[in-house]
């Protein structure tokens, strides 16, 4: 779609109330084992593949073989599954109306997640992913050891795969 | 509720998940680990799941960009963020993890979600190879082969995926295929007496009484009617070959209008619940509202009718598209029964008069 166009539906978009926007966006949504379904597939794969391939570059093939499965299934992979741009390229997105919104709000529902962590935590991950220093960095920064810092980022990560992951209702049969 | 075992071994494995994806992140992991990780792995689908659902974190972490914003407070509610349903008990307890490891987890298996707006896809249930949908009905259906169907409302259809073959036999209605690439066995929908043979990717049918509709998205699909004479050497003639953002309609007899360009995310945006106006009628809209739904809105007002308007919407939902001419127009909306919603300009001088009920279609 030509970008001229899409940045003239994401302006409708916005124009709509935030009730009715809301209300799409729950429309829109369905929880679902999808991401255990992709589990499911990938899981199978892993065990077909051969394993000193796989142990060359464990993360990048895991990674790929989910952007594949979810591209064979024709799911909007990028919308869920790990960054790494350089997989996104290869999957079939399809156009997205409210890109530009669901950034916004993106980032907005990171924030209020990470706001919700302990003000250690917090800084950990800031100094990490914000300045980009290594965790020996941090650790000596922030005066703690090395472990204490993983054993933070840790649960950090676990807490954040949960309060990230919004209720929505389930898209069944609308009569 | 107390944590089943199911949630201890999901938020195990995240925490597991959390510290491999550590491991390989900031580490350089030698042969040995990395073969640790994929042992890990191949033990069980969840790992998979939480390995996955971890990397999507670390992803977001990633991407974000407001780490200088970050303060104690909340961040100022602004207009764009959109508040979410409240969560359940549970993923609160993460602000100290140490002294509540399992309660923050039980948010796990009761929200299991994606993180992002995805559409459902079911598994085709393999008895059903007929397939209804209801008036304001949008189902999406994984099929077999793996190709992706997506009906609109108020259709029908009928599945037979055989060896040598994949047969769709639409009985009225719409539906938008994603096919699958299987050389051996062609993709073909029938409407009518036209078939549709994918040789691409996405395309729509959609057939009424007056004509059958094929719409490409991508790829390239062949349509052939069989109600066309035959020539005396017994061959089948004119087949249409469509190409991606090309329209084609087919009349009942076999006489098919010419192939004519449209944009095709504009003409299945049905497909995803979502309709895109470009200058149309108010008049035209309400049309494609009623025709999907129960609830019919009724305009009293022809200066509001003709008026043109621009936007997405939900067509399941047509007390949306009523909220949104409240907002940007001067009208007048009452109920008008269990079914029915008037519509009127305030100046018009009209009172919404109550229309007879209507007969259920």
């Amino acid at each position: 779609m030509v970008r001229a166009r899409q940045d003239q539906l994401v302006g409708w978009f916005r124009e709509l109330r935030a009730p009715l926007r809301r209300f799409l966006r729950s429309r829109r949504g369905v929880p679902h084992s999808d991401l255990d379904d992709v589990a499911q597939e990938v899981f199978l794969r892993l065990l077909r593949f051969d394993r000193s391939e796989l142990i060359t570059q464990p993360k990048a093939y895991l990674f790929k073989m989910a952007a594949n499965v979810a591209s064979e299934w024709g799911m909007r992979a990028c919308r869920h599954l790990p960054h790494d741009s350089e997989w996104l390229s290869e999957l079939s997105t399809g156009i997205d109306l409210d890109d530009e919104l669901q950034r916004e709000t993106r980032d907005g529902e990171i924030a209020r997640a990470i706001n919700e962590l302990s003000p250690r935590a917090r800084s950990i991950l800031q100094l990490h992913f914000g300045e980009g220093l290594t965790h020996e960095a941090i650790a000596g920064r922030l005066q703690l050891t090395r472990r204490i810092v993983k054993r933070e980022c840790i649960r950090a990560y676990a807490a954040l795969r949960v309060s990230l992951e919004s209720e929505r209702p389930i898209r069944e049969a609308r009569e | 509720m107390s944590a089943t075992p199911g949630d201890e071994r999901r938020a195990l494995a995240a925490e597991e998940a959390a510290a491999w994806m550590l491991r390989l992140e900031s580490d350089q992991p030698g042969a040995a680990e990395r073969g640790q990780f994929v042992d890990w792995l191949r033990e069980s689908p969840l790992h998979v799941a939480e390995m996955l659902r971890i990397g999507a974190v670390h992803g977001l972490l990633t991407d974000f960009q407001g780490w200088k914003e970050l303060t104690a407070a909340d961040p100022a509610p602004s207009s764009t963020v959109v508040s979410l349903p409240m969560r359940e008990t549970g993923a609160r307890g993460a602000i100290s993890p140490a002294r509540h490891p399992q309660r923050k987890y039980l948010g796990l298996l009761a929200a299991a979600v994606a993180f992002m707006a995805i559409t459902v896809v079911l598994l085709l249930d393999r008895s059903s190879d007929h397939i209804r949908t209801l008036g304001s009905e949008h189902r999406e259906i994984k099929l077999a082969d793996g190709s992706l169907m997506e009906v609109a409302p108020d259709s029908e259809l009928h599945l037979r995926l055989g060896r040598k073959e994949r047969l769709v036999v639409l009985d009225h209605g719409e539906a938008l295929f994603h096919v699958a690439k299987d050389a051996a066995r062609p993709f073909v929908v029938r409407a009518g007496q036209t078939d549709v043979r994918a040789v691409g990717t996405a395309f729509s049918v959609g057939r009424n009484a007056a004509a059958v509709v094929v719409t490409v998205a991508e790829g390239k699909v062949t349509v052939s009617n069989n109600s066309v004479p035959r020539t005396p050497a017994g061959a089948s003639t004119t087949s249409i070959s469509l190409g991606a953002d090309e329209q084609v309609a087919i009349a009942v007899d076999g006489t098919p209008a010419a192939v004519h360009p449209v944009r095709s995310q504009t003409e299945l945006g049905w497909a995803r619940g979502l309709l895109i106006f470009s200058d149309d009628t108010v008049a035209d809209i309400v049309q494609r509202f009623n025709a999907s739904n129960r609830l019919q809105i009724r305009l009293l007002d022809q200066a509001l009718a003709a008026r043109q308007v621009s936007g997405v919407f939900d067509t399941s939902d047509p007390q949306s598209f009523v909220a949104f001419l409240e907002n940007a127009a001067d009208v007048t909306v009452v109920r008008g029964g269990a079914e029915e919603i008037l519509i009127s300009a305030p100046s018009s001088g009209k009172s919404p008069k109550r229309s007879p009920a209507p007969t259920r279609r």
